[in-house]
């Protein structure tokens, strides 16, 4: 399994999509980082290397999940393309193994894409003398890989049954479903009748990245931590995941 | 890969463990502290807003998911929500009236929804999009649980004067009426001068309001309800008694939300509350921001209002009048 999950990061990093969008990503970040800029926040101007710092967080996490959803539409699709289910199948590996290990593989090349582009952010941290500043932004990011990982999961997994364009249009629906899940949520419990249960019962089963999100700002800013909407992402994370036990293509 | 096996299911019950604590944990700290500092006003600062307002005297039920959280004498219970959906409001139950609050996470969320359907909805996008939403105040939510308080107040001591008025409306369908008239440019012009006439009144707080002017927003407001009776087909009366309803119930409630961020020392939010009487909106809004604004001239004009108005039948705009010509 270990073999499986190795092969299938290495080949995830090795993909071009991911070179350019991560190389447009660091360029955002080290314009943000670096430039003067007209951006406003709450009415507020916002200047300075410790203000830019959660907007150049917040863009990255963006990329990153973006990334998240790209790297892990095709890998279990083109195993099954290339037959090389069958090959790795008649060495004794279990369907659901090579499923996990699949799934896993896409989950650490996510991480590994979120924290190349955060990469850069440390550097300039150092260049700036901000060096307080590098274990809690790289707290906060890997609070923010929480939501990546569910990305990576759970387009994994639809892609293991769904065709790559639905799972790819579901993957980006569940990251807005997840980010605007506070409002619709909201939302849905303004709402009665059954297109409001439908909605409650689809926000039930995405994490509110949003507020695992606001989890990752706190810990830059030195406010309390909620560990509720953390945990419930990686329980939805842990089950996504386990969905790989059960799920195979009959095809092979 | 029994270890596997083992060592992937002990995470799940450990997930699953630490999830179930954390529910558990009842109502959140920040809501708590909320309701805490809402009630340290009750040292004399509320009676300066409004005599005989105490949130502590009724059950506040902050609603977070599912789930309810009653704080009343000193005790918090979990109940399920007495209504279906999120409201802000004050319900009367068997056992008192309750004021209904959703927990600051909500409001922030209620808050953005707000910004992004009457504001800058791309703002409220970024805001989203970004690590550090962007939240309503402490204050902000503190002011509202007071309007909310209001509301209480009002079922508590106002019923007869509420009822009156609901009466006087008779036409179940005057707001939707009204609100098909407001889209008439001539209306419109109208509402706008009335909208510069009051906030010209409220805005200098440290004059006696010019009886004059004070009579010409009357002339104006009188205008607009002949107007919308006309254009609308409605009985002018039962216009007077759905705004003079509204003023009462809302301005009042506004006001007092209005005062309590003063009594917080949040200037900005205080004026944010003032520069929102500059502003022309349309439906029942308005009536919150002209009642807001007609309580705050009474402030000036008279400092026993609020006694004569909980004791009188006088609608809040009859009570100005009133206190103009006497003056």
């Amino acid at each position: 399994m270990l073999a499986l999950i190795h092969n299938t990061f290495r080949e995830r990093i090795r993909g071009k999509t991911f070179y350019i969008v991560g190389f447009i990503g660091m360029v955002i970040m080290l314009f943000i980082t670096t430039g003067d800029s007209n951006l406003t926040i709450n009415g507020k101007k916002v200047t300075g290397f410790e203000q830019m710092v959660p907007v150049a967080l917040s863009i990255a996490g963006f990329v990153s999940n973006l990334l998240a959803v790209m790297v892990s539409l095709r890998t279990i699709p083109d195993e099954f393309e290339r037959k090389t289910t069958h090959l790795v199948l008649i060495r004794g590996i279990k369907p659901w193994q090579y499923m996990f290990s699949l799934t896993v593989g896409n989950i650490l090349a996510s991480l590994f894409c979120m924290f190349s582009l955060n990469a850069s952010l440390a550097i300039f941290c150092i260049a700036y003398g901000r060096l307080g500043l590098i274990i809690p932004a790289f707290l906060s990011v890997a609070i923010m890989g929480i939501n990546s990982m569910f990305l990576s999961a759970a387009v994994s997994v639809m892609s293991i049954k769904a065709p790559v364009y639905i799972t790819g249009i579901t993957g980006i629906f569940i990251y807005a479903a997840g980010i605007l899940h506070g409002v619709l949520d909201t939302l849905a419990n303004t709402a009665q009748g059954v297109g409001a249960v439908l909605a409650r019962a689809t926000l039930f089963l995405i994490p509110d990245f949003s507020a695992v999100q606001q989890q990752a700002s706190n810990v830059l800013t030195g406010a309390p931590i909620d560990p509720e909407p953390i945990l419930s992402s990686l329980i939805l994370l842990y089950l996504a995941m386990s969905l790989t036990f059960v799920l195979f293509r009959k095809e092979v | 890969m029994k270890a596997f096996k083992f060592v992937y299911l002990l995470i799940g019950v450990l997930l699953a463990a630490s999830a179930l604590l954390t529910s558990m944990r009842g109502l959140p700290e920040e809501d708590r502290e909320l309701y805490e500092k809402a009630c340290m006003l009750e040292n004399g600062r509320l009676e300066q807003i409004w005599p005989g307002l105490y949130i502590s005297h009724y059950p506040v039920a902050i609603r977070k998911g599912n789930a309810e959280y009653v704080i009343f004498n000193g005790e918090i219970k979990k109940r399920k929500p007495i209504l279906p959906v999120v409201a802000c409001t004050a319900y009367p139950s068997e056992d008192g009236v309750y004021i209904l609050v959703p927990a600051k996470s909500v409001m922030d969320s209620l808050g953005q929804i707000i910004e992004g359907f009457s504001g800058s909805f791309e703002d409220a996008l970024i805001s989203q999009f970004s690590i550090n939403n962007k939240k309503i105040t402490d204050n902000q939510y503190i002011s509202v649980l007071y309007h909310e308080a209001m509301h209480a107040l009002q079922l508590s001591w106002w019923e007869e004067k509420i009822t009156a008025l609901a009466e006087g409306i008779a036409d179940a369908e005057v707001e939707a009426k009204m609100a098909e008239t407001e889209s008439d440019p001539e209306i419109q012009a109208m509402y706008e001068e009335q909208v510069e006439l009051l906030y010209d009144l409220v805005v200098p707080e440290d004059s006696i309001p010019d009886a004059g002017a004070v009579r010409e927003y009357f002339r104006i407001r009188t205008d607009i309800q002949d107007m919308l009776s006309t254009k609308a087909g409605i009985d002018a009366n039962a216009i007077k008694s759905y705004i003079d309803l509204y003023e009462l119930l809302e301005g009042t409630a506004r006001y007092v939300e209005a005062r309590t961020a003063l009594a917080l020392s949040d200037e900005e939010l205080y004026g944010q509350y003032l520069l929102s009487l500059k502003e022309t909106v349309y439906g029942r809004e308005k009536y919150y921001r002209s009642g807001m604004g007609i309580c705050m001239l009474l402030d000036r004009l008279d400092p026993n209002w609020k006694q004569y108005l909980s004791e009188g039948s006088l609608s809040l705009a009859e009570l100005l009048e009133n206190v103009v010509e006497d003056s």
